[in-house]
């Protein structure tokens, strides 16, 4: 800092100085302001180049936090809601029209529930088709669903009000009413339910792009950010020794604290990319695959009992209802089995311990919740097969079920909150950490770019 | 972060490929044409006519290829080779009768289904005895190897019938036309042009006794591509303009109408299976 001469570029020294100079390792600086600006100008240009790398990193994060935790991800969550919300309105028409006169307390409760499905059909609609945006193939299949669903209504109300007319008390519906119903059965398991699915496989794509997409870009970003961010400080140094060497003047203040902000910046920005790294693997990877898996695991589960359902109440078709049943109860949780009663038996063996896989197998995470789960799973299977082997009339027999099939879908509901509220919490941690980072990307590249530059003026003047 | 940054820099291809492992699963993404292998005389559903692969599963095919934008090399290949031949990359898709099981899908992927496909009894027109599926109790039922049609038959459904196997369904139509067997269990699309090519007056029993979801065959990893075949099946299923049918109905209709199946308008729109 304390300075030797006054004058640039140390020319014009006596002998003995020169030699002095160079034996310190001191050359008389070459080249004129030119030099200088250039050097400068690189060192800006590599701060811009590691400023732009970062700024492209964060941004690609930004934009894939707000796919997966604000559009797509929560487009999951309410696809499964309609799903769930149109596969029970038709759970509580079967129910209402398997118990005809013979229960009226269970049929106006039935009709009750359907009343309330339909309100919460029309809202998830609604937000479904909201959350689409401008995604046009989403929107066309919304609004298939939509059409189609008042197709259902109509053709579950002629088979209730045949119901009433018809009067039955016991031994199931007559034939007129299930020709009725099956019509808008076929409807709702044939087309509405699938779409209904499919919508929600569908987001889940969106959401394993965008992720693919900001990991990719992240991962490049890291690298971008610390190669440019290595070769600005290379050029830092190298600058502040040419001003050593050439001016002698071993520290230069503005550069010290250029280098100095740079190093943070640099430090700074490779922590923020693996944080917003970590978030965004925790969100997709942790919190929402899971969610995802337990959202379609409802689904199935209520595909699962609405072949129960018809199993009782198709006799003609009950062969194909329980290979339909024994396949979603394989896709919930996966065990080498040929038919069902071996599933069965399968299942009482192993349901305890042991790796699970399916919808449900992967949804698991070890803890309380989840062991609740796979016991409340298990229970239900076992009470579907003793209810298998039981007579009786449909009604009873399905009420042999039904305990264990809304403890099975309050574990499930309880795990998928678990889940759910850990990917919220990781698509927020993701957001804080970034909130307000591309503002400080641009404070810091204009405080660096001035304190580089007020760091070689002084020299510059003496150009003059 | 380490192994992060070499992940990256591989794919700025910045290190030697060498130096970054062979495990990523080639997506079907990447390729310009598909080999697709396909199942080879089965009338209205697959075969060979001069030269030239024709029927149902060929057009799903060659839409599901068009809506990649890729080109298409079919591939025959037996039941027994759809799995062997995804595996060892011999094939890209398997678009082949291949009914989706949570069994197969601890070794293949699959995309789809495109059809929801039910197993039933192929029987002599002048046969009254086989009404339903307890008739077969003590019956004949020919199976071709590879098919897991007499799976859910016998293991399902636990129907107590003798089992003829045979390498093919021209034998199986044989043994049924001479009486040999009593039926042929298999899923009613094969049916439908198995019964159009009957010298004999057939039938189908209408047990519809299992309800098959033929998918597509992919290799396991590839979750891009199956995804994007999955779309591209949606896409077969939406609504023309102005509500007019689908592709996917068109190409029933093109296919089965007034073949031994009856009722189209029953085929559902499928529920994918989803990809891993």
């Amino acid at each position: 800092m304390t300075a030797l001469r006054e004058r640039p570029g140390g020319r014009g020294l006596p002998a003995g100085d020169a030699a002095a100079l160079a034996r310190l390792g001191v050359e008389p600086g070459s080249g004129g302001p030119q030099t200088l600006i250039a050097q400068a100008t690189a060192v800006v240009a590599a701060l811009a180049a590691m400023f732009g790398a970062l700024y492209y990193a964060v941004s690609a994060a930004e934009d894939a936090l707000e796919v997966i935790g604000h559009s797509s991800g929560p487009q999951v969550v309410a696809t499964t809601e309609l799903y769930y919300a149109l596969s029970d309105a038709d759970s509580q028409v079967a129910t209402a029209l398997l118990v005809g006169g013979s229960d009226p307390d269970r049929a106006e409760a039935a009709m009750d529930r359907y009343e309330q499905r339909r309100g919460d059909i029309a809202a998830a609609l609604l937000e479904a088709h909201r959350l689409a945006g401008s995604a046009e193939a989403e929107r066309r299949t919304i609004e298939s669903v939509m059409s189609r669903w008042g197709e259902y209504q109509q053709l579950a109300a002629v088979a209730l009000l045949l119901a009433r007319d018809g009067g039955y008390a016991s031994g199931g519906p007559p034939e007129n009413v299930l020709e009725a119903y099956r019509e808008a059965a076929e409807l709702m398991s044939g087309r509405i339910l699938p779409q209904a699915y499919n919508l929600t496989l569908e987001n889940a794509t969106i959401v394993r792009e965008s992720y693919d997409a900001a990991s990719g870009r992240i991962d490049a970003g890291l690298v971008a950010v610390a190669l440019t961010g290595v070769a600005a400080l290379a050029l830092l140094v190298a600058l502040q020794v040419f001003l050593a060497r050439g001016f002698r003047r071993v520290f230069n203040p503005s550069l010290v604290v250029a280098t100095a902000v740079a190093v943070l910046y640099l430090f700074t920005g490779l922590t923020v990319l693996d944080t917003e790294r970590e978030a965004l693997d925790e969100a997709k990877l942790d919190g929402f695959d899971a969610v995802l898996s337990l959202e379609r695991a409802q689904a199935i589960s209520n595909g699962l009992h609405a072949d129960r359902v018809r199993f009782l109440l198709d006799a003609g078709e009950a062969d194909v209802y329980e290979q339909t049943y024994f396949d979603k109860a394989q896709q919930l949780v996966y065990l080498e089995a040929v038919s069902l009663p071996r599933y069965q038996d399968a299942l009482a063996e192993t349901g305890r311990g042991g790796e699970l896989t399916g919808l449900v197998g992967d949804g698991l995470d070890g803890s309380g919740e989840s062991e609740r789960l796979v016991e409340a799973y298990t229970a239900l299977i076992l009470a579907d097969a003793a209810m298998r082997e039981e007579g009786g009339g449909p009604s009873e027999r399905l009420a042999l079920v039904e305990g264990a099939r809304a403890e099975y879908e309050d574990a499930l509901d309880e795990l998928s909150d678990r889940h759910l509220e850990r990917f919220e919490s990781a698509v927020a941690a993701g957001e804080d950490a970034i909130a307000g980072f591309a503002f400080l990307l641009v404070a810091a590249m204009v405080s660096l770019g001035v304190f580089t530059f007020s760091g070689i003026a002084p020299r510059l003047r003496e150009y003059r | 972060m380490i192994r992060r940054a070499l992940v990256a820099l591989c794919a700025m291809a910045m290190v030697p490929l060498a130096a970054c492992g062979g495990d990523e699963e080639e997506s079907i993404l990447d390729k310009d044409t598909l080999r697709i292998g396909v199942r080879y005389g089965l009338t209205l559903l697959s075969e060979e006519v001069d030269g030239e692969f024709v029927g149902y599963e060929i057009d799903v095919a060659n839409y599901i290829a068009e809506q990649l934008g890729k080109d298409v090399v079919f591939v025959p290949i037996e039941l027994d080779e759809r799995e062997p031949k995804l595996l060892s990359g011999e094939i890209d898709l398997a678009i082949a009768t291949y009914s989706i099981t949570q069994e197969r899908k601890q070794s293949v992927a699959f995309a789809g289904p495109y059809v929801i496909d039910h197993f039933d009894l192929l029987v002599r027109a002048d046969n009254d005895e086989i009404a339903t599926l307890d008739d077969l109790e003590g019956g004949t039922v020919c199976e071709v190897e590879g098919s897991n049609a007499i799976d859910r038959l016998t293991e399902e459904h636990g129907v107590d019938a003798v089992i003829r196997s045979v390498e093919s369904y021209e034998e199986c139509m044989g043994l049924v036309g001479s009486g040999e067997v009593d039926a042929i269990a298999t899923d009613e699309l094969g049916l439908a042009g198995l019964a159009l090519d009957a010298d004999f007056e057939a039938k189908l029993v209408g047990a519809r006794f299992s309800q098959e979801r033929i998918g597509v065959g992919m290799r396991p990893g590839d979750t891009a591509g199956c995804e994007a075949v999955n779309r591209a099946i949606t896409e077969m299923y939406q609504d023309g303009p102005d509500g007019s049918a689908s592709t996917a109905e068109l190409l029933l209709e093109q296919w089965f109408a007034g073949t031994v199946l009856g009722d189209l308008s029953r085929f559902p729109i499928p529920q994918f299976e989803g990809c891993e």
